[in-house]
């Protein structure tokens, strides 16, 4: 790999560049800066994941993990019934997190693009990325204090005379939960790619006559569509690979994925069997994404 | 853009509806963590401090806090001093194979922790390395260095590329051309990278429960919490942990926004 080659430098004279060649930064200064990042990554993060994706094909024996090649680990996982239920649950529930985030976050998105000005979007911004890095633990936990049977939503449901409404331990809880992970981040998402639309196309719509729903639907989500589509995988991946709020959120009715992969190793010790649910999850996430973002960006080269 | 007076209006009730949403969890634990009934919910019974001295109380609270700590003080370091180096790297080289190089650095944060963190505990398990802080520091590391890359990156982008060439012209060795240019002018982001990825270390549950054994950080005693009991106790906890995590990330975006103003 020929990592030592300087990029050339964009715009400089001449004698600059050639004097940058002379006093190169040799060999140890550019391996001492590139090397250490990859080295981790490789060691800790790629060897785990092939290590992860070979033992799925060990065995256990006389509760010894093996090196020896089966491929019962997956055979045995892929006839469970209940395995299915759980996969096209969880896919189910993620694809119902990815459009209800990306529905709910268009409006405040559209907002913070098209009608605030510069100083309170800064503002805004900064709103959205600090709840998106805090404890998402105990948000769930004030969810279950909001959501539960005598909790604050039923008290104030109560409040104004309505009956009580059973929602924790349902899946529109876990959406919930999953929506307090992802929602600041669709929004974010979201904003950035309509921050980019082009503003004189929309103006020449309007300027046409065009009405603003039409001009929304027609100019403004299909100049975003990428973003738009980032942020709903992103949403999707978050749902499908969480454990947290189907757990405290969900009452693990029906168990997700994550609740199968955590009890594979935690109550089963079953390594082998978390290994092929894991790579089962990444396989999926992975078509998933590639091909959402995929069909998104075929869908643009067949406009222009 | 022309959009119509009560359209506007509507959109800036819906903007305060959407961001009560995001808020409302943790606006709701605060109030609890004051509030002196034992079952939290509506109406309120009277404003106490009993569960914060109940938290300071606990033991094993102080343990997770430490652990916490020294997590994420390791992790905010390495994240950023090897989240830096690739950052400088991609700034300043083109070579073969940068995109799989890229790919290695930005991979971890799209995979949910949850897999992230199973497949962390059976490698280190096979290598030795499970159940010690040091294996939640690896993980939260793998994690985090793509937040550090990101916001040394985008500073990088922002630095006239000549001047460290100019630096040499005027006599400077490589390496201290890189450290009294490339870092001076990176310092903001590099000292916002680690309070973005400390607090990203300090909230982050998954792995940490999954490879840390018996060394259990904030979110893992909160999680040990909530499995037994509701407890406005975990509401104290919630309200220390709210607290740090956003001066932390306060203090990333205060360091960030220097961007325009020191030097070139």
């Amino acid at each position: 790999m020929d990592i030592a080659r300087p990029r050339s430098p964009d715009g400089a004279g001449p004698p600059a560049t050639t004097r940058a060649r002379a006093v190169s930064r040799g060999w140890p200064f550019t391996v001492t800066l590139a090397l250490p990042m990859p080295a981790w990554q490789l060691a800790f993060f790629a060897a785990a994941f092939a290590f992860l994706a070979v033992m799925s094909f060990w065995q256990i024996r006389d509760f010894q993990l093996v090196a020896e090649f089966t491929t019962r680990n997956w055979i045995k996982l892929y006839q469970i019934s209940y395995f299915w239920s759980a996969f096209g649950y969880t896919l189910w529930m993620a694809i119902v997190a990815a459009v209800a985030a990306s529905l709910i976050a268009f409006p405040l998105a559209y907002w913070m693009a098209f009608i605030l000005t510069k100083r309170v979007r800064i503002v805004a911004v900064g709103l959205l990325i600090t709840p998106f890095f805090t404890s998402y633990v105990v948000k769930v936990y004030s969810w279950r204090l909001l959501l539960t049977d005598e909790g604050i939503v039923n008290a104030l449901l109560n409040g104004i005379g309505l009956p009580s409404l059973p929602m924790l331990n349902t899946t529109f809880a876990t959406v919930v939960g999953v929506l307090t992970l992802s929602f600041p981040l669709v929004v974010l998402l979201q904003y950035f790619s309509l921050s980019n639309v082009d503003r004189t196309l929309v103006e020449a719509a309007y300027n046409l006559g065009c009405r603003p729903l039409s001009v929304i639907f027609r100019i403004v989500v299909p100049s975003a569509k990428t973003g738009i589509a980032l942020a709903a995988v992103f949403t999707f991946i978050l749902g499908f690979g969480d454990f947290i709020s189907p757990s405290f959120l969900g009452g693990n009715k029906p168990p997700t994925m994550s609740n199968l992969l955590v009890d594979a190793v935690k109550s089963g010790n079953n390594y082998p069997r978390a290994a092929v649910i894991a790579v089962t999850m990444v396989v999926t996430l992975s078509v998933a994404a590639l091909a959402t973002l995929g069909y998104v960006y075929r869908l643009g080269r067949a406009r222009s | 853009m022309i959009t119509s007076r009560p359209v506007r209006l509507l959109l800036y009730a819906y903007a305060v509806i959407g961001l009560g949403f995001i808020f409302l969890p943790i606006f709701t634990n605060v109030v609890f963590s004051f509030d002196s009934n034992r079952f939290s919910s509506l109406p309120l019974g009277g404003f106490t401090t009993a569960w914060y001295d109940e938290m300071w109380r606990d033991n094993d609270i102080h343990g997770a806090f430490l652990n916490s700590l020294v997590v994420a003080v390791c992790v905010g370091v390495i994240s950023t001093t090897l989240g830096s180096c690739a950052a400088y790297t991609d700034y300043r080289y083109s070579f073969p194979g940068k995109t799989p190089y890229l790919l290695l650095a930005l991979l971890p944060p799209t995979i949910p922790v949850a897999i992230l963190g199973i497949t962390l505990l059976i490698y280190f398990s096979n290598i030795g390395m499970f159940g010690g802080l040091h294996s939640i520091v690896v993980a939260h590391v793998i994690y985090t260095i793509p937040f550090a890359m990101g916001l040394v990156r985008l500073r990088l982008s922002q630095m006239d590329r000549n001047l460290e060439s100019a630096a040499w012209n005027l006599g400077a060795r490589p390496w201290k051309a890189l450290v009294h240019i490339v870092l001076l002018h990176a310092m903001p982001a590099l000292l916002a990278s680690l309070f973005l990825t400390m607090a990203v270390s300090f909230d982050e549950f998954a792995m940490a429960w999954l490879v840390g054994g018996f060394n259990e950080t904030v979110p893992v005693r909160i999680l040990s919490l909530l499995q037994r009991e509701m407890s406005p106790r975990i509401n104290a906890i919630g309200g220390v942990v709210f607290t740090v995590s956003i001066v932390l990330l306060l203090l990333a975006q205060w360091f960030f926004a220097r961007k325009g103003q020191a030097g070139a």
